[in-house]
């Protein structure tokens, strides 16, 4: 494998910061990154779906304005990081894609991170173009349907990653089965 | 493409005693596509290629019987099946058109050949039962059986559709399941429309998407395109 070392100029400081990159070759053919979409994150900033690549990803499907389950999915993916040895925990990333684009803009995503204490390092809350958003939830096989009254009936998928965006793991409500998860993330 | 007028049905999944759903104006493919056109669209845009194809997008049965990567088997006039729906929505958009919504499918697939609204008839659901209870063939070359009352052919009798938002139909799993999943797994049941009892063909509709994935192909699924009634 070979490690590149880049410059790259982290946005709004203007200094250049050296980032490593490693280059992992052509994607898998199975891969979730394949599906290429631009993605713009809390800050505002355009991220592929493949932004987390080099590492292991839980990935899953929010929205900002879910007023019960989408906090009980974000309680949960930390709960199952707290049970994660700090090292392994380090290394994960978690990316979560909106189903409600049009409505949770940057800012209503960096609330969610503030008021779930969310490491946002680690973590990045993002939102497709909406034309977009049934291809990225055919990949991870999520279910949604917006509702009269505004709210979004959806599956709570998430999806383990490995390195490369292969699925590696599916849970379907993180109650009953994170250890399936926690497993996973300690085998890689 | 044949205009299919503004209208408005009572889907399966519609909240109890909500309206109905209004489905504006659109246009709908008068047959589905058949294995000419999609090779036709293969030609142009290999990457769809069954030996290029990436694995995320469709699964080893897509274009399984093609006889290679670009020979359908069989008549050429018949319609495309063991396609995924990444693959249909690609044909498509390559048309300058997209899939249709389930809402305007279904809109388009309740009327009869004499009626645009059969779905209370009982006799014109036990014909589309009769033909889900049969359906092992080969299918027929498209647009062989008689339009229905808008002008279009084989909604019904020759293979399952994919529709755009085939995965906005859950059941159960919901988000807002909270603490216990279990309790609230089954609440959409609570949801189905009693009013259309009659219409089991609906049903079947629904719960076959329900068990889709996006990457899934089957030797009975095909697709039509739609396009909104304002496109050029």
């Amino acid at each position: 494998m070979i490690v590149m070392v880049i410059s790259s100029i982290l946005a709004g400081c203007g200094a250049p910061a050296p980032v490593e990159v490693v280059d992992r070759g052509p994607l898998p053919a199975d891969s979730v990154y394949a599906l290429d979409v631009a993605l713009e994150d809390d800050s505002g900033e355009t991220v592929a779906l493949g932004q987390h690549r080099g590492h292991p990803t839980l990935i899953s499907m929010f929205y900002a304005n879910c007023p019960m389950a989408c906090p009980t999915l974000i309680g949960d993916v930390r709960a199952l990081e707290d049970s994660l040895p700090e090292a392994v925990r380090e290394d994960l990333r978690v990316l979560l894609v909106s189903l409600d684009p049009e409505r949770d803009t940057p800012a209503l995503m960096r609330g969610v991170i503030s008021d779930h204490d969310i490491d946002a390092d680690r973590w990045s809350l993002t939102r497709p173009p909406p034309e977009r958003l049934r291809e990225i939830a055919a990949v991870l096989g999520v279910r949604y349907r917006p509702l009269s009254d505004g709210e979004m009936s959806h599956s709570s998928i998430v999806t383990l990653l490995d390195r490369d965006g292969r699925k590696l793991q599916t849970i379907e409500g993180l109650n009953q089965d994170a250890s399936l998860i926690v497993n996973q993330v300690l085998a890689l | 493409m044949r205009s299919i007028p503004a209208g408005s049905y009572v889907p399966l999944y519609s909240d109890r005693g909500s309206p109905p759903v209004q489905v504006a104006a659109f246009r709908l493919d008068r047959v589905p596509v058949t294995n000419a056109d999609f090779q036709s669209f293969l030609g142009m845009h290999p990457q769809w290629r069954r030996d290029r194809i990436k694995r995320l997008f469709a699964d080893e049965g897509y274009l399984a019987a093609w006889t290679d990567a670009l020979t359908p088997h069989g008549d050429p006039a018949q319609p495309v099946v063991s396609v995924s729906w990444f693959a249909a929505r690609a044909y498509c958009e390559a048309q300058g058109k997209r899939l249709p919504l389930e809402d305007e499918w279904e809109l388009a697939a309740s009327a009869s050949h004499d009626r645009p609204y059969a779905r209370d008839r009982a006799a014109w659901s036990a014909t589309i039962l009769t033909w889900y209870s049969q359906r092992t063939t080969t299918p027929a070359a498209v647009g062989q059986s008689p339009p229905n009352y808008y002008g279009v052919h084989d909604l019904h009798g020759l293979v399952w559709e994919w529709v755009e938002d085939f995965n906005a139909t859950l059941y159960g799993a919901d988000n807002r399941q909270g603490g216990d999943g279990n309790l609230l797994r089954f609440c959409g049941a609570g949801a189905l429309n009693a009013a259309d009892a009659l219409d089991y063909a609906n049903f079947m509709r629904s719960a076959f998407r329900t068990s889709l994935q996006g990457s899934y192909t089957t030797k009975q699924l095909g697709f039509r395109c739609a396009s909104d009634e304002s496109d050029p």
